[in-house]
């Protein structure tokens, strides 16, 4: 054995007679009250993934630190080109899993990419909506589609308008962005907010979630 | 005052010293007696073995060969626990220097004699009372350096009577005293045989100590000249 | 002659010679004090372990792996391990009915992702590299660890700032890891508690061709700083929690990947009723079916370096008081040459070898008391002074302060060994002036 390590070792005895030293009952149980929890349902843009600090400034995250009071967690289930069909087979399990308090949608522009037709897009939201108050329990929040350069904006309103009509049909709740004009991360990635319109979005969602009530 | 018995019988006393210049005789077949409560002086010149002979007769050194007799204890015999023994009993010394201990007071240097001499109990009053037998009731708590030779030299007497002695032994007790006290320091010394019925034995270089003692051995060359 | 004579002589000649004796008796004591005061923090430091080991703390801890033991593993304080075995509840239950196992506490390990909060700290270091593009502090990948807060005193975990999280509460204490991968100075651990955390735990799941990793994220407030050696991550929250991330890890595809722990805990840390039973706790452990590791030799090996240390410092004293000893026979023996004549009167005046021995012997062993007290105040005092440099320190590393104590006994082994050790220094003159021939007393005539 080294004598360095001895040495860490003696150190870390002392150390360890300190803490024992200290008169320190043990703390008590807390009395604390079931953590929030908030599920997002979306696509790689929800994530934030080509945001400079994505786990910091994607909009999800903002509604967690922000809009949500502690113990809280945050569930997302957004991930790559996420169309609507994709989120029902592949993020509609983790409704029945976590049985989220909040659920936040925000899905539509990798249906507008792939010209989903408004009808279909529209149909399958209503099957997602309908799904997810079934599985949950919690509340539905869905967001429309802001402008963004890359959608085009007559599909985008018609998108809106399916959006809005599920939502009013599944009973859950719109958070509107349809007025709100954002800016692409990058050239590249046209069809993701930067970190603005996540800033933006983030506090559209915050809004409706302080309207309801936490 | 002299009884009939010998207190010292000295017979055929040799004494030699090995120096890195060859073996030296001090003492060459002395033979002499002293009577019990005489005063004996020791004169000679220097070399002549005066020291020497003091030095056997208090037990300070076996003698070499022949034979010392001193109230009935052969010295020859004695071993070294024995002599310290025969010198805190049977023997007073007086120093031409005192040879006081500087750091211990007059009582005190009394009472050391007293502490070696075995004496376990009422050693300070015995002190104080040979103290003031020699006139130095004033004194008890003097260091030697702040008392005058006269004074230091009653000390040393009041010190060689603590274990009441058969024989005192002084070596030039006025030596190194002012003319004043010697006459002092002599009376209290030659009254002592009276008064103690002791033995003096005082060796000396200076005619008016000799002239005070009962004989006169004369030491030259290590023999008794007369 | 008495030996109370012989003292009151010996005091007299000490003072005679007032300079000779004070320097004889500062170099005793000075190497007294050095003696005592090694001796004193030696002591302290050992008996602060030993406080540690002796009543079972968490110093006679073992940590139970999931996984069969290896042969002959009890031969080493981390032996390999053998094939993997998870511990469950009826592992648990079983390990703690075990004879001479005073606590068993589960840990649960689960991999995460770390985002540390956005804005630099006050006390953060401005030139660290791992800030994000944003400037903000880079998440991470790390393990949380996850015990039961209610045996937090049985565990080694030392709090450096704020406190240990609530059980059931979301929050969370970091390691000085942490601190360093934040860029801010251990001293200023408080900086970091009251900022929240956001960790996730991930889990992979199949989208089309590709793996994807989700998580679970989880806000948890920092309510301190912890030293902890259960296992090897920056963040320590309380077992419910860890579990709750294990749950949500396990249920995905491809664990390994994600070095998601098989056993439902991924360890055990079980506390024996003393160092003295670890072995045997550990066999039985091993006889259940599980490989151990405790740091009993490595405690062994601390113990016997403490005493090597202690035998040096002890060593550096004794040739201090030796060179004191060496200190007092020069002296004694300048005494002896200087005194030859006074020798020599004593004699004459009736003192045997034996009473001049015995004066000579008094005098020295008397220079070695004065010097055993003087020392053993002075030790004392440099001690004092080396704990407050010490206590200084840790203070400033927010630990517990040493104690000093002054134990009677080694007060009275200081004194006496040094007068024992001057009385030895003190033979050979006091030999010499016994030999001394009578006839000094008169003079070198």
């Amino acid at each position: 054995m080294s004598r360095a390590t001895l040495l860490v070792v003696v150190a870390a005895f002392l150390v360890a007679g300190c803490s024992s030293g200290r008169d320190d009952p043990g703390p008590p149980e807390a009395a604390v009250p079931d953590p929030e929890t908030v599920l997002v349902i979306g696509s790689g843009s929800s994530e934030g993934s080509e945001l400079r600090d994505p786990l910091r400034e994607a909009w999800p995250r903002l509604v967690f630190a922000e809009s949500l009071t502690r113990p809280a967690t945050l569930v997302s289930g957004a991930s790559g080109p996420a169309t609507v069909s994709d989120a029902l087979a592949f993020q509609l399990p983790l409704a029945r899993e976590v049985e989220p308090d909040w659920v936040l949608v925000m899905l539509g522009s990798y249906d507008l990419n792939r010209e989903t037709p408004p009808e279909v897009f529209g149909s399958q939201l209503r099957e997602l909506l309908a799904a997810l108050d079934a599985a949950a329990g919690g509340r539905v929040l869905v967001a429309d589609l802001p402008a963004l350069p890359a959608y085009g904006d007559a599909a985008r309103r018609a998108y809106n308008d399916e959006i809005a009509a599920a939502v009013s049909e599944a009973g859950a709740t719109l958070v509107s962005l349809a007025n709100e004009t954002l800016e692409p991360v990058d050239d590249e990635h046209d069809y993701q907010p930067n970190a603005a319109g996540h800033r933006v979005i983030a506090d559209a969602f915050g809004a409706v979630i302080h309207e309801l009530g936490t | 005052m002299t009884g009939l018995e010998p207190a010292i019988t000295v017979h055929d006393l040799g004494h030699a010293y090995e120096t890195s210049a060859g073996r030296i005789t001090v003492l060459d077949r002395v033979t002499c007696t002293v009577l019990a409560g005489q005063i004996v002086a020791v004169m000679g010149p220097s070399g002549a073995g005066k020291s020497t002979l003091l030095c056997v007769l208090g037990g300070l050194e076996p003698p070499q060969s022949g034979s010392v007799t001193v109230v009935g204890r052969d010295l020859r015999l004695l071993s070294s626990d024995q002599l310290a023994a025969y010198r805190r009993e049977t023997v007073g010394f007086v120093f031409q220097d005192f040879a006081l201990l500087g750091q211990l007071t007059a009582l005190e240097n009394v009472e050391l004699a007293l502490t070696l001499g075995r004496v376990r109990r009422g050693r300070r009053d015995r002190a104080k009372e040979l103290l003031a037998a020699v006139g130095l009731a004033h004194r008890f708590d003097h260091r030697p350096h702040a008392l005058s030779g006269g004074e230091n030299q009653r000390v040393a007497i009041a010190r060689a009577l603590a274990n009441s002695p058969e024989l005192i032994l002084a070596d030039e007790p006025t030596g190194n005293l002012d003319a004043g006290s010697t006459g002092a320091i002599l009376d209290l010394l030659t009254g002592l045989p009276r008064d103690h019925g002791c033995t003096l034995v005082i060796v000396t270089h200076d005619p008016v100590v000799a002239a005070r003692a009962d004989r006169v051995l004369l030491l030259a060359d290590g023999r008794i000249a007369a | 002659m008495t030996w109370r004579d012989a003292i009151a002589l010996a005091a007299r000649s000490v003072g005679r010679k007032l300079g000779r004796a004070v320097l004889t008796v500062l170099a005793v004591g000075l190497a007294a004090a050095l003696l005592s005061s090694l001796l004193i923090a030696s002591t302290a430091a050992q008996r602060r372990v030993l406080d540690q080991v002796s009543d079972g703390g968490p110093l006679a801890g073992i940590q139970v792996a999931p996984a069969e033991p290896d042969p002959g593993a009890l031969d080493s304080d981390n032996p390999p391990r053998g094939d993997p075995r998870p511990i469950d509840d009826n592992a648990l239950r079983e390990i703690a009915a075990l004879p001479n196992v005073d606590a068993v506490v589960p840990i649960v390990a689960n991999p995460a992702i770390v985002v540390p909060p956005p804005d630099p700290l006050p006390g953060a270091d401005p030139r660290r590299r791992d800030l994000t593009r944003a400037g903000t502090f880079e998440p991470y990948f790390d393990t949380v660890v996850g015990v039961d807060i209610a045996q937090a005193d049985d565990l080694p975990i030392a709090i450096i700032a704020g406190r240990l999280p609530l059980a059931g509460a979301p929050e969370a204490a970091v390691s000085s890891g942490y601190l360093r991968r934040l860029g801010i100075d251990k001293g200023q651990a408080d900086e970091v508690v009251g900022t929240e955390i956001v960790v996730g735990a991930p889990r992979g799941f199949v989208d089309g061709d590709d793996v994807y990793v989700r998580g679970r994220w989880v806000r948890l407030l920092v309510v301190g700083v912890v030293a902890q050696e259960l296992g090897s991550g920056q963040v320590l929250v309380p077992l419910g929690e860890a579990q709750a991330a294990r749950r949500w890890s396990t249920a995905g595809v491809e664990t390994e990947r994600f070095d998601i722990p098989e056993s439902p805990y991924t360890g055990l840390f079980v506390v024996a009723h003393g160092l003295d039973r670890v072995p045997a706790v550990r066999q039985a452990i091993t006889d259940v079916g599980y490989s151990t590791s405790a740091p009993e030799t490595l405690i062994e090996s601390v113990q016997r370096y403490l005493r090597v240390v202690e035998i040096v410092l002890a060593g550096i004293g004794v040739i201090a008081l030796a060179i004191a000893a060496l200190g007092i026979t020069n002296a004694m023996l300048a005494a002896v040459r200087e005194r030859r004549r006074e020798i020599g009167v004593l004699k004459a005046l009736g003192a045997s070898n034996r009473d001049v021995r015995r004066i000579f012997l008094v005098e020295a062993g008397t220079l070695g008391f004065l010097g055993g007290i003087v020392g053993t105040v002075v030790g004392y005092g440099a001690a004092q002074l080396l704990a407050g440099v010490v206590n200084g320190y840790l203070r400033s590393q927010r630990l517990e302060t040493v104690q000093l104590g002054l134990p009677l006994l080694l007060v009275v082994a200081v004194v006496v060994g040094s007068t024992v050790l001057a009385l030895v220094a003190g033979t050979v003159p006091a030999q010499r002036a016994a030999r001394l021939p009578a006839r000094q007393a008169m003079g070198d005539r």
